[in-house]
């Protein structure tokens, strides 16, 4: 593989990766709205 | 499922809905056909314009894609019928545009589902080759040993011949083709089975539990590859050898001044990430309102992005070109003969190769299965809201409508015409078009502030508020620009191929036929919600009268 070819996979690699992980985390991070509590709520087995 | 059932079915989390829409764009295409249009069109230079276009095209296209499908969905719409018409501000020609475009939808559910029964033939066939191993082997193909242990790459391409039916047509009404039409059979139950079950008990809960399993599959591949070393001992045929054949850029100032690279970069994302065939909308319809839909859009092409480069680009290429070198590279252009020529021929040659056989075609299998059902979804949406069916009904009128054009796909398998023709229009020319209109409707009926506000709305982090204008100048333009060469490049070929073959001839006068039907079906549709309309302003008006 030429220097080449390691600049153009780290790079283009590194660009995807990079902004997946970005928004994976944005996405687990965020608070989770009332509706969605809701519908875990509706969800959830009863005791 | 009940009606009202259907009517209230939501998402039940925003990871199934970003899971389910990732789903739908990961297939054959990430797997197969990225490394094979990358390596031929200039390796680590094709990912200039690959990312170019992943920005200008792919990104804002899927997030007024997601903003349109929710836009719809509060209004109680989830086909392209519906949607189109409420982003159109109902003008019935918006409407008679998303109700031709579902088009895509049948029509890549008729052949789709045949390359998914292809794809767990394979994994079967190993299956059967490691079971073997403890007396319990078998083969679904007498002539074909279990394990597809063949030997010469005529043996694959033979073996291929036989799982297709490309030797003649209806060679697989006969008695050697029915494993084939039975696994056929099984695909289509499954994928009804799970349309039956509505969208949060029955594709979001298999999104959930397939996402981890092909993740996982890849890894297995992935690593496998990765520890091969130089199997073979000859040299030129390394890891990175196979990893230079597919990321070297050779000349980055020749590859970029061809116009056939540019073309082949934007239709791979376009293709890749399964915008515009009504899928997307449609899934997005059913994200409750005040749910995020800017941050989803751009994750969920992100996922397919880092199936598609991160693990097709770095598995497929590489191993195909450490066991067979460079006569490997002469079958990478065609998906279908890297994946079950190629593939099979390199499996066969590695250690324990039945195992990872049936490793790659399970995943393979999996991400055809979550496609072939998002495009299931829209049909059945569009069934229910033109005709005003219930639920099981427009499932069983899905099931017909599909079957009928499975069976044509199923019989005219010479050289695959059937299949390629209905590839053709569904999958490259439709959703090319479709994408104009879409963005043309964006743009200039709902308008930009409306998009803008409803990417707004429920956003976990807000996208730019260039994003709307960025669509009219750059993405519609551009977006132009492509087709009208694509077409160029690709109208004589399409001719030429349909004046050669009366198959070709009889599967498009096909489509044709599905295509009217579908005319005819929205129109009544746009007719009868207008006649509604019109209807409840007349009894509003009277009420307002007589206060």
């Amino acid at each position: 593989m030429t220097i080449g070819g390691w600049i153009s996979m780290t790079v283009t690699l590194g660009f995807v990766l990079g902004l997946f992980s970005w928004c994976c985390y944005q996405m687990t991070s965020a608070p989770e709205t009332p509706e969605e509590l809701e519908e875990d709520a509706k969800n959830k087995p009863k005791e | 499922m009940t009606r009202d059932e259907h009517l209230n079915d939501h998402w039940g989390s925003r990871l199934g809905v970003v899971l389910a829409v990732s789903g739908s764009a990961v297939g054959l295409g990430n797997f197969i056909r990225f490394p094979g249009q990358a390596a031929m069109n200039g390796g680590g230079a094709f990912m200039i314009p690959y990312l170019i276009s992943l920005l200008v095209v792919a990104i804002p296209i899927s997030a007024s894609e997601w903003a349109m499908g929710r836009y719809g969905g509060r209004r109680g719409f989830h086909s392209p019928l519906g949607i189109y018409y409420a982003a159109g501000q109902r003008r019935p020609i918006c409407g008679l545009c998303g109700g031709m475009f579902t088009f895509t939808a049948y029509v890549i559910d008729m052949y789709y589902l045949f390359v998914e029964a292809w794809c767990l033939v394979y994994a079967l066939q190993y299956l059967g080759g490691l079971l073997a191993h403890v007396g319990l082997g078998f083969s679904l193909f007498p002539e074909i040993e279990s394990g597809l242990n063949l030997g010469s790459s005529e043996a694959y391409g033979k073996a291929f011949e036989s799982v297709s039916g490309a030797s003649g047509d209806g060679a697989l009404f006969s008695k050697a083709g029915w494993p084939v039409l039975a696994t056929l059979a099984l695909c289509t139950f499954a994928n009804f089975f799970l349309i039956y079950h509505g969208i949060s008990r029955g594709i979001e809960r298999f999104c959930k539990m397939v996402a981890p399993l092909i993740m996982l599959c890849s890894l297995i591949v992935l690593v496998r590859v990765f520890t091969l070393g130089n199997p073979t001992g000859e040299e030129g045929r390394s890891l990175l050898d196979g990893l230079g054949f597919m990321w070297n850029p050779g000349s980055v100032r020749e590859t970029l001044s061809q116009p056939a690279v540019w073309l082949a970069a934007a239709s791979q994302i376009f293709f890749s990430t399964s915008l515009c065939t009504s899928a997307v909308c449609t899934y997005t319809s059913y994200v409750r309102p005040k749910q995020d839909v800017a941050l989803s859009s751009v994750t969920a092409t992100m996922a397919n992005e880092f199936c598609e480069v991160c693990l097709g680009g770095m598995m497929i290429l590489p191993p195909a070109i450490m066991f067979l070198g460079a006569a490997a590279a002469d079958q990478i252009g065609s998906s279908f003969s890297l994946g079950f020529i190629v593939l099979p021929n390199v499996f066969g040659k590695m250690p324990a190769g039945e195992f990872f056989g049936f490793v790659f075609f399970s995943l393979l299998f999996f991400a055809a299965i979550t496609s072939s059902i998002s495009q299931l979804q829209p049909a059945v949406a569009f069934l229910k809201e033109a005709l005003g069916w219930g639920h099981k009904r427009s499932v069983l009128g899905c099931v017909v409508a599909v079957l009928v054009g499975s069976t044509c796909v199923c019989w005219f398998t010479e050289n695959l015409t059937a299949l390629d023709s209905f590839d053709f229009w569904s999958a490259n020319f439709a959703p090319f078009l479709c994408a104009i209109v879409q963005t043309s409707i964006v743009a200039f009926i709902w308008g930009l502030n409306g998009l803008q506000k409803e990417l707004d709305q429920g956003a976990i982090v807000k996208l730019p508020r260039f994003i709307g204008p960025f669509i009219k100048y750059v993405t519609l333009p551009y977006l132009a620009a492509i087709f009208a060469f694509w077409l160029w490049k690709n109208s004589a070929d399409r001719v030429e191929s349909l004046l050669a073959s009366r198959s070709a001839q009889l599967s498009t006068f096909f489509l044709l036929l599905v295509l009217i039907a579908m005319f005819l079906t929205s129109l009544y549709a746009v007719r009868r919600w207008k006649r509604e309309e019109l209807l409840a302003a007349g009894q509003e008006g009277k009420s307002e009268n007589n206060e």
